[in-house]
């Protein structure tokens, strides 16, 4: 079932007199459950494409529909709730609050919600599980400073997962790691795409990271070059 | 929980931004509930040192007359027509407290030069004046007029301008030259002083007629506050002053003529009484003794009993009850007169009191315009301070959008953090600004003239703390920080997911 449809997509940015078009009529579909990777070049428009799925962004042209809303026609409050509810983010940068504790940071999304927020005693239940699947059990009332950058990115995956969101959306996930924890990390999300069923998105300009993504989008120049399984899809470096 | 949670835990991590902040809160605070201490303590003062010590709640004054000032001024005042009248119908108000004629107006000392001085003078009954405005008047020097006594009262500061003007000493009558009461100037002179002890008053009806009254010297004295404002005024007793000013004594009016007495000078031609004849005829003379001294021991002096009441008076000094409000009885004593159809009009101290009073209103009007100025500059660099803060959080702050804060959440994040500092730091300004306050009471720190003076409302610097201003304070406190947050909230909330981002 497809949990993401994106019918000729485009995005322009103005740029003192000139224009940037990011994205310049994109297709695009995302089956539930899929473990999918957006490779391309720096500038190629992986993140615009995963800023306007994660209704970051708006599109200038085309239509974006994520989990059946089509998200041109939603407000902020909307688009925010949709975020909260239905999105797990996972930066680049880890973005964690730094006056929170591991536990306070990965719970801070239930925490923000209004309708169906769980009970105190699920959060409590929900955020030490999720601790101990991202193996920071540990460390849990530690602040980010104290946690290396792959334990935050771990904090990071179990922050965007607490609320059993419908996508996990990832921008270069490992891009500020070292190889073995980068391994460590995308080895944690695929396990848990297995286990929770969630999407996942991510984008990449890594050869290395591609090995664990089941499906591939290569985009360049603001376009879909080749979109198919990981085995089938030619990488270029 | 978790906003306020965030927020203290913020404030601790950019701790030094929150102490600019708190202090700037802090010295806010302190100096805005001193200004209110100081503001309150004048109006207070003022109060108490002008209406309870000289013009009353209310004054008043002729309906002919066209001023509003009519305390102070140099220019001459309309007679109040109908006192008697005035009276009854002060009488019967239950918000009155008490009441008190008074006349007044500018005379001319006149001396043996070619300069005369010149003296502000309140005619009074100074026994009346003493029930209505206890302790006002402090003797230096001589006495205070007793009841029924003639005479004047010059303050020292009167005493030491008329010697600068007019190189005489006034001393009391009786007294000498109390050496440690001169002046500089009159120290030096002090072996050929000039001393006077009595004065001759000249006042201009206002008919235009001049009338010279020896008035003997009874005292000198000064006032209990504000004595450089009242630096001036001097004391007289009623019947003098009216002599001096053509108006209505009490003796006067105690004179009753007789019928006969009436006809002769209703006559309009005065000549007929006296026809073609002779007026002195020859006559037999005879010789006799008469012994002068037994004719004096028949003839025995009698005063009349007067009423000072029945003489002319300018204007009537009403206290009113405590608690009665200032305008509402404005308005019902206004009300009584013009339903009596009495020909007076009410005004209120400040109104009377024209410049002394507007002078007053202007230096707390000042004082109270740098206080909303601290307000303004404490609300301003707070606001910047706090826009710097969200710009630079715009990471942070664009991530919890992404994950799904809402901006009324970024909002309270933002009221939180400045709630908690002004809560804090500007208590604690409140708290050191009421004890300022009291250390200053305490001091009794002496104002330096006239300005400082009517700006603290008294001689000493009295700043008052009480409740209201605690309030006062508070109130500011809240609006300084309520005005500092919104145009930093509206910079946070405007904050975006992709800003963030972008940014990284």
């Amino acid at each position: 079932m497809k949990i993401i449809d994106m019918q000729g997509v485009k995005k322009d940015y103005p740029l003192g007199n000139t224009t940037v078009h990011a994205l310049k009529g994109v297709d695009f579909s995302v089956n539930e459950g899929d473990f999918l990777s957006i490779v391309g070049p720096s500038g190629s428009g992986k993140t615009t494409m995963l800023n306007i799925i994660g209704c970051i962004d708006h599109a200038t042209e085309g239509s974006v529909v994520v989990q059946g809303n089509d998200i041109s026609d939603l407000n902020d409050k909307q688009l925010t709730d949709l975020r909260l509810h239905r999105i797990g983010f996972i930066f680049q940068t880890f973005n964690l609050i730094p006056v929170l504790t591991v536990r306070e940071n990965i719970e801070f999304p239930l925490l923000l919600m209004k309708k169906d927020k769980p009970s105190k005693e699920d959060i409590r239940t929900r955020v030490e599980r999720l601790t101990e699947e991202v193996g920071l059990t540990e460390q849990i009332d530690h602040r980010p400073y104290e946690l290396s950058g792959g334990q935050r990115q771990r904090v990071a995956i179990a922050r965007a997962l607490v609320t059993n969101p419908d996508i996990v959306l990832a921008d270069e996930p490992t891009a500020n790691l070292d190889s073995e924890t980068s391994e460590q990390i995308l080895g944690l999300m695929r396990e848990l795409n297995e286990i929770e069923k969630t999407t996942f998105i991510f984008s990449t300009h890594d050869p290395e990271v591609l090995k664990y993504a089941k499906n591939v989008v290569k985009i360049r120049d603001g376009k879909i070059v080749e979109n198919g399984r990981a085995k089938d899809v030619r990488i270029d470096d | 929980m978790l906003t306020w949670k965030i927020a203290w835990r913020n404030i601790w991590r950019h701790r030094g931004k929150s102490i600019v902040i708190g202090v700037i809160l802090f010295l806010g605070a302190l100096l805005m509930t001193v200004g209110n201490g100081l503001i309150e303590g004048a109006k207070q003062g003022l109060e108490k040192n002008m209406i309870d010590s000289f013009t009353g709640h209310l004054i008043v004054a002729s309906e002919n007359e066209d001023r509003d000032d009519v305390l102070f001024t140099d220019k001459t005042i309309e007679v109040l027509p109908d006192y008697q009248e005035v009276k009854s119908i002060l009488q019967k108000q239950d918000f009155i407290d008490g009441f008190l004629p008074v006349t007044r107006g500018n005379a001319l000392i006149l001396t043996e030069t070619d300069e005369p001085g010149y003296m502000f003078v309140i005619g009074v009954n100074f026994e009346e004046f003493q029930k209505i405005f206890p302790e006002t008047i402090i003797s230096l020097e001589g006495s205070l007029l007793q009841p029924g006594e003639r005479g004047l009262l010059v303050p020292q500061s009167t005493r030491e301008l008329t010697y600068d003007a007019s190189g005489f000493w006034i001393i009391p009558e009786g007294g000498g030259v109390a050496e440690e009461n001169l002046s500089e100037d009159a120290l030096e002179q002090k072996d050929r002083l000039e001393i006077k002890d009595q004065l001759v008053l000249m006042g201009f009806s206002g008919d235009g007629l001049e009338t010279d009254v020896l008035v003997p010297v009874k005292g000198i004295v000064k006032f209990k506050s504000l004595n450089k404002v009242w630096a001036g005024v001097s004391f007289i007793d009623l019947e003098s002053y009216r002599e001096c000013f053509g108006y209505v004594t009490a003796a006067d009016s105690a004179v009753a003529l007789t019928e006969e007495e009436e006809t002769v000078l209703a006559m309009d031609d005065l000549e007929n009484l006296f026809g073609e004849t002779e007026l002195v005829e020859e006559n037999q003379t005879t010789e006799e003794a008469y012994d002068l001294e037994a004719i004096q021991e028949q003839t025995t002096r009698t005063t009349d009993q007067i009423d000072l009441d029945s003489g002319s008076y300018n204007l009537v000094l009403v206290k009113l009850l405590p608690g009665t409000s200032l305008q509402k009885g404005k308005e019902r004593l206004q009300q009584a007169l013009m339903e009596a159809d009495a020909p007076a009009k009410v005004l209120d101290w400040k109104q009377a009191s024209g410049e002394v009073a507007q002078l007053a209103s202007i230096t707390q009007g000042a004082l109270f315009v740098f206080v909303l100025f601290i307000f303004f500059v404490a609300a301003i660099i707070i606001m910047n301070t706090l826009s710097m803060a969200a710009i630079e959080r715009a990471s942070e702050l664009g991530m919890m959008r992404a994950i799904g804060a809402r901006k009324g959440f970024v909002s309270r994040m933002f009221f939180a953090e400045t709630a908690v500092l002004s809560a804090f730091f500007g208590g604690l300004g409140i708290a050191v600004g009421l004890l300022v306050i009291w250390v200053v009471a305490a001091m009794k720190i002496p104002t330096t003239g006239e300005i400082v003076g009517l700006l603290v409302g008294g001689d000493t610097v009295n700043p008052v703390a009480n409740i209201g201003g605690v309030i006062s304070g508070i109130v500011q406190l809240v609006i300084v920080t309520v005005l500092a947050m919104i145009y930093p909230i509206r910079v946070a909330t405007k904050i975006t997911p992709l800003e963030a981002i972008s940014r990284d």
